[in-house]
């Protein structure tokens, strides 16, 4: 099975936070606390494009001693452009978002009753939720696309720099969003797979140290 | 750890590049590394802080993880990392228990073993490309209540963009002779392996 595919991700990620807090000494207790809020989010959006064979016995490799990955040749893989069909093309995109709010505290105080010179207490808590959606859109019936109806990406150098074998064609190297300009995708875009999910974490605990 | 210690010897595009810290495992992108686990361990145990400030940064991920995404943020805005154990961590020889994966290759028998194989069952070939922004604001307020309470305001915003162009060819053996395939129908299921596939 050959799988010649071209990629375009988008990736923002963004965190923001702020901490309160208090230090100092008050009534003979020695304080320390902070409360924290932080949220992060992440959107990721990515069109691919594929040219999938997946029955012709059209390529055959051999152990290339100057490289650790294997050259390939063959006729299934040095297809002109414009007879690499788009087999399917894709729009996916997910988003990502993390809320937590933290609390510590930490106090002490000297004593002296016998034995006991100081008492120390403190807390930890945190409420974490975690939001997941994703989807995809995809179309198989690319109305009889190929690699040629696409605009060209400037990708550095060749596959494996040369190693790969001397006739790799470079026909994948073609903008997806290109392809999705010359042949839209039809339907409207949801979050519609199933690994949707939101978990929320609470945790109270002493501090150990 | 002091980064200052050896920065100069090896240059930083990030935080990630502390990946030379001993137990520290990096994932990187866009030839910069990206995110940062202890090594052998699940990254449900990374917590990572920016100036005491806890930092809540999962991406690239099909479920909740503490995977500390550390390549928003920008090396020059920071002197120190410091990488806190837990208390009941087993450490050996200085380095974190967990590096199996690197004793199994330090085996003269297992590289025998997989210098053997001659039937490779993947073959990708990957040509990538990309441009990464970066925007990072810290600031920290502190009013001196009475001579011995502070109190103190910390905030922290980051962004990151990224764009990606990938080309990639990928061919399927069973035993030396390609795989053929079946399509499995009109609408693959979107996975989180199939995206971080380079």
């Amino acid at each position: 099975m050959i799988e010649n595919t071209t990629f375009f991700r988008e990736l923002d990620i963004q965190t923001s936070g702020l901490t309160g807090g208090v230090d100092g000494t008050v009534m003979d207790w020695t304080v320390r606390s902070d409360l924290t809020w932080s949220r992060s989010l992440e959107r990721l959006h990515e069109t691919e494009a594929e040219h999938e064979q997946l029955n012709a016995d059209t390529v055959q490799y051999d152990i290339v001693a100057e490289s650790s990955v294997p050259a390939l040749f063959g006729p299934g893989i040095t297809l002109a452009p414009g007879d690499a069909p788009v087999t399917s093309i894709m729009f996916d995109q997910r988003l990502i978002e993390v809320d937590e709010y933290a609390l510590t505290l930490d106090a002490s105080r000297a004593m002296d009753i016998g034995p006991l010179t100081q008492l120390r207490t403190g807390l930890r808590g945190s409420s974490t939720s975690f939001s997941r959606r994703q989807g995809s859109l995809m179309e198989l019936d690319t109305g009889g696309l190929t690699f040629a109806d696409g605009a060209p990406l400037d990708l550095p150098g060749p596959f494996l720099n040369g190693l790969s074998g001397p006739i790799l064609r470079d026909w994948p190297r073609v903008s997806p969003r290109s392809l999705l300009a010359v042949a839209p995708l039809s339907g409207e875009f949801e979050f519609n797979d199933e690994n949707l999910y939101d978990v929320r974490e609470d945790v109270l605990a002493q501090p150990h140290r | 750890m002091d980064l200052r210690h050896w920065r100069a010897g090896h240059p930083m595009r990030g935080l990630p590049c502390a990946e030379r810290l001993p137990g520290i495992q990096i994932t990187r992108r866009n030839g910069e590394g990206e995110s940062v686990q202890i090594r052998g361990l699940s990254a449900n145990f990374t917590r990572l802080e920016i100036d005491g400030r806890c930092t809540s940064s999962s991406f690239q991920r099909a479920d909740p993880s503490r995977e500390a995404a550390m390549s928003i943020f920008s090396a020059d805005l920071y002197d120190t990392i410091e990488r806190r154990d837990l208390a009941n961590e087993r450490v050996e020889n200085n380095r974190s228990w967990g590096l199996l994966s690197d004793a199994m290759l330090a085996d003269p028998e297992a590289q025998a073993n997989l210098s053997d194989l001659r039937f490779p069952r993947r073959v990708r070939y990957l040509r990538q490309t990309g441009e990464t922004r970066k925007l990072n604001l810290a600031g920290r307020l502190e009013v001196v209540a009475t001579p011995g309470l502070t109190l103190y305001l910390h905030g922290l915003h980051t962004e990151e963009a990224r764009e990606e162009d990938r080309s990639r060819l990928q061919v399927t053996f069973a035993d030396g002779v390609m795989q053929e395939g079946t399509r499995t129908g009109p609408a693959r299921p979107w996975s989180p392996a199939h995206s971080s596939a380079p």
